[in-house]
């Protein structure tokens, strides 16, 4: 995406003004009033992003296992409005990011560089200690908080994750409460 | 009058289908009374109308998350229910009430009740209960004990399948069990360490309506632990999986869903109930139904505000209520902080399935010659449940494939320990109606006023106290209770509020649970509870219907009603 077609992608959420300062991006009005679609947007983005968090190895990566549609279907119709707004805002401040810091588009980079760039740009974000917490009650979870956790989710409870990384039994059919763990048993995923 | 549906005309009729009018309307066709079993709720045929249970994570769209939709919707159910089985719980926004003090009702209107959703959780009251009321002089004396009680708990657990363990325990007789659903390496860790550390306390298995051996048309569980979606092999107890459909093979019940019971009639020459006026969910429409017997299955609060919706001359102030105590000392039990701990150790055990078992540590507090407690009296019960971390419980501070191999590598095992305590019976802790603001079929709202004592309040502090303590002592690290304390309600067993005892100026049903001043008219569900003990109380519910069921069948076939 283009910075053009970022600020086309900002100026989807219906109902807010937008001013750019120094800290990004921020919303002045009507803070309920998100079109949660503009999210779909960063798609392409976000297949990216995860496949960096859980990159590809023996098993498939984030891509792959589709964990972005589960991140994308969370902030449309699950995220409170903090949460979107934070996540949606982080999106727009990592491309900006990505721009500044590299030629290529992120899409574009290997996989070595697209790590580098999300490592730095999460050590900057980082929040750390006690203010989080209260930063966190305050302003809803943080873009990298979100995505962290939304990507591992997505992973782990899609079919490729759940089945082919961790393990899974939709019908376990017995209850052994206690046996051995063999060397490399994956973990379940589901309690 | 004989039976005849076409004059809408029943020798019996149960209203609810939940955990207790399941039984009501087993009992009572087994017995040979033509039945008729109203729910407010829409109809669910089991394992036809669990439409989730078979599914995946993977096959929801944004996992067991529920939707800020939702949330609108279910702004109290919410926190008990989740994206899979949102569908067996009210949405709030259609059926309102008022929370004088905060208090979650938590409900299922459909077929079934809640016994779709229950956590199956199944124990024996005891004498150390039956007469507690009595013996420290908060609420009234029970008017029955455990030996009366005894053999009706042996039917209904032979009947519905509890599987636990003989732990001989006084204050919480053993039953009739199938095996015990075993306990995991961390389970079986705690129970060892509180040997060591506790002389009068034990683990043992909790005891669930989890089949672990089959009965005919049910399968044994297949550990799957999704229960609150219904369970497509009849593997634990509901009324749809068990009692409704036993009760639909008599050919004697007649089952309407979407029939909202408005009030009972009562007729003042014979001094009986003659039938029930119910509203259709849907059209809106009333409709008079008949009957020699009335059962009041509709659980606790809603079984009150039938009682209070039904004015008389000779009711003023609704069904029965003559001692005034309709609606009165609403229980529920006290669920406490909620504590949980780490262990470093077994990391070389695992297990395989997903159990819907739990453990248990009795109450160990104000019995005979053990830890006698001064800053409260009665007692409560710790419940847990111990599993290996996965995903969910990993801090992620990396990205790649650090991170990625950490999430397919077992946790730590970990426990949790929750509370459930007795609260006692208090007059102002009650159920009323507010006839100025009405719901969209025209009944007045419930209000609901409810507020801990100072027994309640301490028991909270030393069950959270106890239960760090003993996690501690067992040997787990990052021991912490992490909640604030959960809103009353959250227990979901709410009882009291039309309770049995001797006196009929203080009380409301007698010894049989049938209504002190209405002969005809029985009550089973959680309202007829004297107290509420510490104990998970549906299997009590059940026990108390099938021996009323059958002592009302016998004044039926003597025509004494
Ligand atoms: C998540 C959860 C976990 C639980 N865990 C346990 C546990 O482990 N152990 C335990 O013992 N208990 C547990 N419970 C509580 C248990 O579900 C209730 O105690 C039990 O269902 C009560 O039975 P009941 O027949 O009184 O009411 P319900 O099962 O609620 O049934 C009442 C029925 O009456 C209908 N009704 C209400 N009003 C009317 C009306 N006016 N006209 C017609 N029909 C009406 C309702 O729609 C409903 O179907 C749990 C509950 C929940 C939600
Ligand atoms: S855990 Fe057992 S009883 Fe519960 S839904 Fe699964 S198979 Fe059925």
């Amino acid at each position: 995406m283009k910075r053009r077609n970022v600020l086309k992608g900002i100026l989807g959420v219906t109902g807010t003004t937008i001013i750019a300062g120094s800290c990004g991006y921020a919303y002045v009005k009507n803070p309920s009033g998100y079109n949660r679609e503009a999210i779909v947007e960063f798609q392409d983005l976000l297949a990216e992003i995860v496949d960096v968090i859980i990159p590809p190895s023996k098993t498939p990566g984030g891509k792959e296992a589709r964990a972005y549609l589960f991140i994308t279907s969370f902030m449309k119709h699950c995220a409170t409005d903090k949460e979107y707004r934070n996540f949606y805002n982080g999106l727009v401040d990592f491309q900006e990011f990505t721009l500044r810091n590299s030629s290529n588009e992120y899409a574009l980079c290997t996989l070595k560089e697209q790590t580098k760039l999300l490592e730095q740009f999460i050590e900057e974000n980082k929040s750390h200690g006690t203010i989080s917490k209260i930063k966190e009650k305050l302003r809803g979870k943080s873009f990298v908080q979100l995505l962290r956790k939304l990507t591992v989710e997505g992973y782990c409870q899609s079919q490729i994750g759940a089945t082919v990384h961790l393990a899974y039994q939709p019908i376990p059919g017995q209850y052994n409460a206690i046996i051995p763990l063999e060397p490399n048993q994956p973990c379940w995923a589901t309690k | 009058m004989e039976p005849n549906p076409t004059n809408n005309t029943f020798d019996a009729i149960v209203v609810g289908s939940g955990i207790s009018g399941g039984w009501a309307a087993k009992e009572l066709t087994e017995g040979g009374l033509k039945t008729l079993v109203l729910e407010r709720g829409r109809m669910v045929k089991h394992v036809h109308d669990y439409p989730t249970a078979f599914k995946n994570p993977w096959d929801f769209e944004h996992g067991l998350h529920l939707s800020q939709k939702d949330l609108k919707e279910r702004p109290i159910q919410s926190s008990h229910c989740n994206n899979a089985d949102k569908h067996f719980y009210v949405k709030d926004s259609e059926h309102p009430y008022i929370q004088k003090d905060p208090f979650k009702w938590i409900r299922g209107y459909q077929v079934g009740g809640r016994s779709l959703t229950w956590g199956r959780q199944s124990y024996r009251l005891s004498d150390l209960d039956f007469e507690a009321n009595k013996k420290d002089g908060h609420g009234v004396d029970w008017p029955i004990r455990y030996r009366d009680l005894e053999k009706w708990y042996d039917y209904v657990e032979d009947y519905v399948g509890i599987s636990g363990n003989t732990d001989s325990i006084e204050h919480l007789p053993d039953g009739v069990f199938q095996p015990a659903i075993p306990m995991n390496a961390i389970e079986d860790h705690l129970k060892n360490q509180i040997n060591r550390h506790y002389p009068d306390r034990r683990l043992i298995h909790g005891r669930v309506a989890n089949l672990t051996e089959g009965k005919e048309n049910r399968a044994p569980c297949q550990y799957r632990n999704q229960c609150s979606r219904g369970c497509p092999f009849g593997g634990y107890f509901s009324s749809n999986s068990a009692t409704l459909r036993d009760a639909e093979l008599t050919g004697n019940m007649t089952l309407k869903a979407n029939s909202i019971v408005k009030e009972v009639l009562y007729d003042e020459q014979s001094q009986r109930a003659t039938g029930v006026v119910v509203i259709d969910a849907k059209t809106k429409e009333e409709k008079t139904y008949y009957s020699r017997i009335i059962f009041l299955n509709a659980s606790t609060i809603g079984t009150a505000s039938i009682l209070l919706n039904s004015v008389s001359e000779r009711f003023p102030n609704g069904l029965g209520n003559g001692s005034d105590q309709v609606g009165r000392n609403l229980m529920d039990h006290i669920v406490g902080h909620g504590t949980s701990g780490t262990f470093d150790g077994l990391q070389d055990k695992y297990y395989i399935g997903r159990s819907p078992g739990t453990v248990l540590i009795p109450r160990f507090q104000n019995i005979d010659g053990q830890d006698t407690n001064n800053s409260f009296v009665r007692g409560y019960g710790l419940q847990g449940k111990g599993v290996r971390g996965n995903w969910q419980n990993i801090t992620i501070d990396s990205i790649g494939l650090q991170l990625k191999e950490d999430l397919a590598k077992p946790g730590d095992w970990r426990i949790f320990l929750g509370g459930r305590g007795e609260i006692l019976p208090y007059a102002d802790n009650r159920v009323s109606l507010n006839f100025n603001r009405r719901d969209q079929w025209n009944m007045p709202l419930v209000k609901i006023a409810f507020q801990y004592g100072s027994n309640e309040n301490a028991m909270l502090e030393h069950m959270t106290q106890e239960s760090e303590q003993i996690l501690r002592h067992a040997g787990f690290k990052n021991v912490s209770s992490y909640r604030t304390a959960p809103t009353p309600g959250s227990a979901v067993h709410e009882m009291g509020t039309a309770r049995m005892g001797k006196d009929p100026k203080t009380s409301v049903l007698n010894q049989f649970n049938q209504m002190h001043e209405v002969q005809n008219v029985f009550i089973t569900d959680g309202s007829a509870m004297t107290s509420s003990a510490w104990q998970n109380p549906s299997l009590t519910y059940m026990a108390l219907t099938a021996r009323a069921c059958h002592h009302a069948i016998d004044l039926f076939c003597r025509k004494v009603i």
